[in-house]
Parts: structure tokens; sequence; C-alpha cells
């Protein structure tokens, strides 16, 4: 009997070792810049059989153990995925304030700015104390650039509206973006400060558009321990408009579609891109409102959630994605062009870092 | 690569094993030392040739003192040279260890001190020079001791059936053993280890009575749990590449008194110290002042086989000072109390030295004990109890494994039933292997 549990703990290791052998790639450990033994290692452990449910059972134990923080995702009470933002250098900061006020000066439209803060610190309640004092301090930052930018340009808190509706479903779980409910409660403080009288809730109708989706930050270990999403779309019941969105990509292509949403749920990976079908590096939406105002907003993700809402007032939103917008594609917009102009983004991106410096190929 | 790395268990471990048996018995060793530099070459490719070079050196000191043999004032020389040079070579890697923070190349101590062993062992005549270069290098850098020992004196490292051709039984045994002791370490010892430094940043930061007590209890199963780790997979190694390695710990954490604990902690070394030492110094008279003097040099070596630093030394005059008060006074009374509380005691003395053993200069001996007696410190802070409850688990297992239970229901299944054992031994390395490849990945 000995002799039939000693086989069967050799077999063991070989049909493991032939298995992970079996899908080595030479080239890669030979060209690992963990050298070759730690090549070797990243290649086997790429290899091993089984390697996702060992994986998720190594979480599944741990978070049956009471772990809650994984590869910098923490699992809040309710099942929420909350991810503290990096931070911001003093550097970002510094340079941020030199170019958003370069910019105010430099054309006289009305310049507007926003930093929207994450679920870190607006849903903190979700997680263990001690961790959320570790969360950074969001509302510091945003008071810091506030008044970098006080008597110069026109700021916009939004931290004390998401911070009071906190309860409510104004944050995806699987997702470091606001949902268009949370996008609401944005919208209404920014078409306030824009001098827009903001819609109530009543005056959009609401719609289910995905059910039971998770976003990026359920890697598929946490999956089983996250809450699932769902996306609720707002139409304005109001005055109806005929709103157009056209997409311009850095290769000079363009793609223009009818209404601010795509319905086909199946289309979307990303559940969130059926707000515009998606963000473009410069993307325009049209209402039809020839009388209507003009905006060019400089932004990113977040603004899938609050910018259909402020669209009901203006003729003409242009959309700019500094990061992924090319200079070529930026030359051809002209700020002048436009009554006002707003920089809205996460405290997440903001303090990942935005290439401001393209503000310069603006004509 | 390091034995805990899935390039050792799934690919060196199999391939060695295959190319030790496939050899003929009589170059065995020859392969086993190809073996053991091929491991040192891939864990430590930066060292190797220090490695290399060392074990080289102590086998021309081994060849100069046998060919000395009748020369007796040149065999004491070389003697003396070859233990100086060890001694140094241990000495100065502790000490550039201390002041710059550069580890201690992998197997210097446990090369050194086996060497000191053996050089006293044919000085002395209490065994035969090893004439092979194999046999010596396999003797001194069998690669499965290197980390922490077992410590070996030569002539007497027992065989195990696999020196004389491929034993299924042994090498099953071996390997249970081996993963055995991975799992301690993976599973165990590591989370331990990262749990104790949050407990150190979290009390540095604000102490309190249950972060102060909880990072010397969780330094305490971290050691016990990495020395007897790597301990048991030397073992589960030996017996597969045919040696019979010792005993490193048994049970230290419920031993009846700390007298008791020093001989079931460290083992070897502990064994190493007496018999080098304390059995060099004896003298016939078995005065109070020899008594004192003997164990406070025993305790004092045995902590400074963890390195050349003062918190090791006080640390083994802390365990001498309560070996000597139950030499001279406690051992009666410890006889009659009951064995429940005498290891309470003694878990308690034990844990406590491991505030000395681990001190922490930011912290200090003085406020971390003071904290864990509740002056000038809070009894919890939102910190410790994160890291509790991240923790739980390691810490209700970490603790189970401390004492003897599930041994002693391994042996018991042994005893009744030998098929049963084998079913339980395959589910308990296949459940180790799923839950150290899965920590490991």
């Amino acid at each position: 009997m000995k002799k039939i549990a000693a086989v069967l703990i050799i077999a063991m290791l070989l049909s493991v070792a032939a298995a992970a052998a079996a899908g080595i790639n030479l080239d890669a450990v030979f060209e690992s810049d963990l050298g070759f033994t730690g090549g070797l290692e990243e290649q086997i452990a790429e290899n091993i059989p089984f390697k996702d449910e060992l994986s998720a059972l190594m979480t599944g134990i741990r978070y049956a153990s009471g772990v809650r923080y994984f590869d910098g995702t923490y699992i809040g009470n309710d099942g929420s995925l909350i991810r503290d933002i990096e931070n911001p250098s003093s550097r970002t900061v510094a340079l941020t304030k030199n170019y958003v006020l370069s910019f105010a000066e430099e054309h006289h439209c009305g310049t507007y700015f926003m930093l929207i803060p994450t679920a870190a610190v607006i849903r903190q309640q979700e997680i263990a104390s001690y961790a959320a004092e570790n969360i950074y301090n969001q509302r510091h930052l945003i008071n810091e650039m506030y008044s970098e930018f006080y008597g110069t340009l026109n700021t916009v808190d939004v931290y004390q509206a998401l911070f009071n509706r906190r309860g409510e479903y104004i944050y995806y779980h699987t997702e470091d973006l606001p949902t268009n409910l949370g996008g609401f409660y944005i919208y209404q403080e920014l078409a306030a400060r824009l001098n827009l009288r903001p819609k109530t809730l009543k005056e959009f109708s609401s719609a289910y558009a995905a059910h039971n989706f998770y976003g990026s930050l359920a890697e598929e270990k946490i999956k089983p321990y996250a809450a699932s999403d769902f996306m609720s779309l707002y139409d304005y019941v109001g005055e109806q408009k005929s709103f157009t969105v056209t997409h311009f990509y850095n290769d000079s292509t363009e793609y223009t579609s009818e209404g601010l949403y795509s319905y086909d749920e199946e289309k979307f990976e990303d559940k969130t891109d059926m707000v515009f079908g998606g963000l473009s590096p410069v993307m325009e939406i049209n209402s039809g409102d020839e009388e209507g105002g003009t905006l060019l907003v400089f932004g990113d993700e977040a603004a899938k959630s609050w910018l259909p809402f402020l669209a009901v007032h203006y003729g003409k939103i242009t959309f700019v994605d500094l990061n992924s917008a090319s200079e070529v594609l930026l030359s051809e917009i002209s700020v002048y062009d436009y009554d006002q102009a707003l920089f809205a983004y996460s405290v997440g991106t903001f303090a990942s870092g935005i290439d401001f410096g393209k503000l310069d190929s603006l004509s | 690569m390091q034995f805990y790395s899935l390039t050792f268990l799934y690919f060196f471990l199999p391939g060695a094993l295959l190319a030790y048996n496939l050899t003929q018995k009589a170059y065995k060793n020859w392969t086993l030392m190809a073996v053991s530099v091929l491991f040192f070459a891939l864990a430590q490719p930066e060292h190797f040739l220090l490695f290399a070079a060392s074990v080289a050196a102590q086998f021309v000191f081994s060849e100069a003192m046998r060919k000395s043999e009748e020369k007796t004032k040149t065999k004491k020389a070389i003697f003396t040279v070859a233990v100086a040079v060890n001694a140094a070579v241990m000495i100065a890697f502790s000490v550039r260890n201390q002041l710059t923070g550069a580890e201690i190349p992998l197997g210097t101590m446990v090369v050194a001190f086996t060497a000191i062993g053996y050089f006293a062992d044919v000085y002395k005549g209490e065994t035969e020079y090893i004439r092979s270069f194999a046999d010596f290098s396999v003797f001194l850098g069998f690669f499965g001791k290197l980390y922490r020992g077992p410590l070996v004196r030569a002539g007497r490292v027992k065989e195990s059936p696999n020196r004389n051709g491929f034993s299924l039984e042994t090498t099953g045994e071996g390997l249970y053993l081996f993963v055995r002791g991975l799992a301690k370490l993976v599973l165990l010892a590591q989370p331990l280890e990262k749990m104790y430094e949050d407990l150190c940043d979290a009390n540095l930061d604000r102490i309190s009575v249950v972060g102060a007590w909880l990072s010397v209890i969780t330094l305490g199963m971290m050691i016990f749990h990495d020395l007897s780790g790597f301990c048991d997979m030397a073992r589960g190694l030996g017996l597969c590449f045919g040696m019979d390695l010792p005993k490193n710990f048994y049970f230290p954490f419920q031993s009846p008194s700390v007298t008791d604990f020093l001989d079931r902690f460290n083992m070897t070394v502990t064994a190493f110290f007496r018999h080098y030492v304390y059995d060099s110094l004896r003298t016939d008279e078995k005065s109070k002042l020899q008594l004192v003097v003997d164990t406070l040099l025993i305790c004092m070596l045995c902590g400074v086989w963890f390195g050349i630093r003062m918190n090791y030394v006080l640390w083994g005059l802390y365990i001498a000072a309560f070996i000597i008060i139950e030499k001279l006074f406690l051992n009666k009374l410890l006889d009659r109390i009951p064995r429940f509380f005498t290891r309470i005691y003694t878990f308690c003395v034990t844990m406590f030295s491991m505030t000395i053993f681990s001190v922490d200069a930011d912290i200090g001996i003085i406020r971390t004990f003071k904290a864990m007696f509740g002056m000038g410190a809070e009894g919890i802070t939102d910190r410790v109890s994160y890291i509790v409850s991240e923790n739980m688990l390691v810490l209700a297992v970490s603790a189970f494994f401390l004492t003897s239970v599930f041994s002693m229901l391994v042996g018991f299944i042994n005893k009744k039933s030998k098929p049963t054992y084998s079913v339980f031994a395959v589910l308990e390395t296949a459940l180790l292997l799923v839950l150290i490849t899965g920590e490991l990945l």
C-alpha cells in the first residue's frame, strides 16, 4: 500500500510537470527581464494546469478567512469593488494648475473646472475602518486645486452632493465610474454652476439597459465575491431633441450615430459604452438646437455618466480626451467656437496624469 | 530558484531524483554533488563561486590534516587555521549583514558550522577523514540542508534505503515529508512573516496591548514554522537522496520546562554546541558556578547561530537565565505541578523571549514589554483589528500546528492501519500540493 501511495505522490508531481512543460515558451524564458530562473518560473506558473481554478481557490480561502483586499482592490461589505487612486505628484498638481490657468487666460470663454471624487472616498463606509482611514484624501486634493483657481475660473464641487447620496447606486460595483444616477447628481451641481436650470430626475425617463454585468475591476478570481452591476439609461421627456453623436479618430476617420445611447447590449464588452457608443479622442454631440449654446469639454470616462444630461441644454458639445487625441486632431478644434469650456475629470484620472500639454495644439 | 518555487517543485526535484536513481551506487554522490552545484548556481548565482571555493577549501584543509596525521604540531596548526577561517567567514558575513543589510550567502552558516564540527572530530580522532571529494562535498553542501540545516556530524548520518538503489517507499515518504515542510513554509511561515511586518508597522505607529502580544506570538510561530519547515524539507530530500537526516524540532512550544525547550528547539544546533563546546569544557567538578557558566555559554551560542547580533546573544542569555533558575531551584516544583500548567509557563517564557529575539530598535524591548501589560498602550487599534481580521485563518492553523495534535493523529492512524495511513498521506500530499501551487502562482 505504501508503494501505491508513493506512486501516486510521484505521479502527481510528474503529471503537473508534464502538463506545464508542454506549454513553456523557451524564447520567453531566455528573453525574460527576470533572468533565466525568473523567466522559467513565470512560464511554469503560466502553464500550470487549472491555473485559474487554483488562483480562484486561494482567493476563496483568503476571502473566507477575512481577507478583503486583493491586488489593490478592496471588496466592500456590499460586494462593491473599491480601488484607491494613485497619490498625485506635486508636479501633476502644479502642471495642471499652470496649463488650465494659461488656457483660461488665453481664451476668454467661461472656463470651468470639476474634479469628481471616486467611490474610494464616497463609499468608504463599505470597507474596514482602518482601510478607509488609509484611503487617499481626495477631498483635500480637490480643495487644494480649487483654491489654486479661486477667482480665476469657476470650480464645480460635486463632492458633498455625491457624499449625501452615498447610500444610493451612484457608483458601479465593479467599475471605477459613477453610474448614470451618480452622473445625474453630478449634472445637477454642474448645471447650476454653468448658469443653467438643472432638470429634475422626473424630467427623464429611465430604462434598464444592461443587467448583471461585471466591469473591469472584477478580475476573474474576485468576481464570485463582487456584486454585479446594472445600467439605467435616462432620456429627456421634455422637448424632443434629435441628438447625433459624431466620433472623430486620430486616423482621420469619423463615425456618426443617432441618439445618445446604443441599446444593443451584446455589442459592448464594456457596458458603460452603451452611452454614446463609447468615447473617442474627440466626440461631437449635436442636439439639433441651433439656438443652443456650445460647450467644449475636456474629460475622461466619467463623462459617460453626466454628459448625456448636460447635452439637453446645449446645441453642440465637443468632448476631448486629451490623453488619446492626437495633436493633429486637436488642431482642428477652435476654442473660439465655444461659449464655455469645461475641464471635468475623475480624481483617479487626474491623479494618474493628463496630457495637458496638448492644449497648446488647439487653435 | 528556491525550494519554495514551482521550478524546484515540478522540474528540478523530479529531474534530480531521476538523475540520482539512474546513477550506479558508486557514483551516486558525484551525481548528488552535481545536483547540489546546479541547485546553488540557480538559487544564488552571484555567490556560486564563493560556495564552490569554500567547499573546495574545506577539502584542502581536510586533506592537509590527513596528510599531517603523524605531525602533531602541523596538524594542530592546520586545524586551528581551518576553524579560524570558518569562524572568520561567519563573523564577516554576519557583521556585513548587520552593517549593510546585505544577505548572508546561502549555506554559509551551515557549511561553516558543519566544517568546524568535522575538523574537530577528525582532529580528536572521533571520525574518519572523508577522502572522496564527492562524499565530502555532499556531506558539507548537500543542497537540501543549505538553508537552515539540520547540522550533521561526519560518520553519524544514517543512510536511507535509497542509497543502495531506488526505493519507492522511501522516495514516497521523502516527498511526503518535503511537501509538508514546504507547506509549513509557504502556507504558514511566509504569511506570518507578512503579518508580523504589518504588526511591527502598526506598533511603531501606535502601540497597543493586543498589537504587542500578537507581534511576539506571530514571530514565535513564524520562526518555528520557517525553521521546522526547512528542516522537514531537508529531511524529506535527504530520504529521497539516500540520507536519513536528524530531526531538528520536536514541538518546542509545548515543552514542560525551558530546559526541555532548548532540547526540542533547533535540536541539532543545541547538540552541536553541547558536543563541541560544553563537553570540551566540562570538568569533573559539578559546581553551581560551572553549571551557570556552561549554560550561559551554550545558550548564547545557540542564539548566535541565528547571526552575530546583540539581540540573539541577549535571547540566549534570557533562555539561560531560566534554565539556571530551573536547575537550581524550580525543577522540583515543576515536577509537582500538573503538565498543563508547566507547559503554559514554558510557553509564556519562550514567547516572551521572542520579544528580545525580534526586538525592533525603533519600537524597543522595554516599550513592547510595557505595552504587553497595558502600560502606555491602548487596548487595540483599528489597524491591529484589521490585521487580525485578515489573518484569522493563518493564526488559527499556525497555532494548531505548534502542538503535536496532528502529529499524534497521523501516528495513531499509522499504528492502527497502514493502508489508511497511506491513503491519508496521499490525500494530504495532494491537498497540500494544490494549496502550495495556488500560493506560488
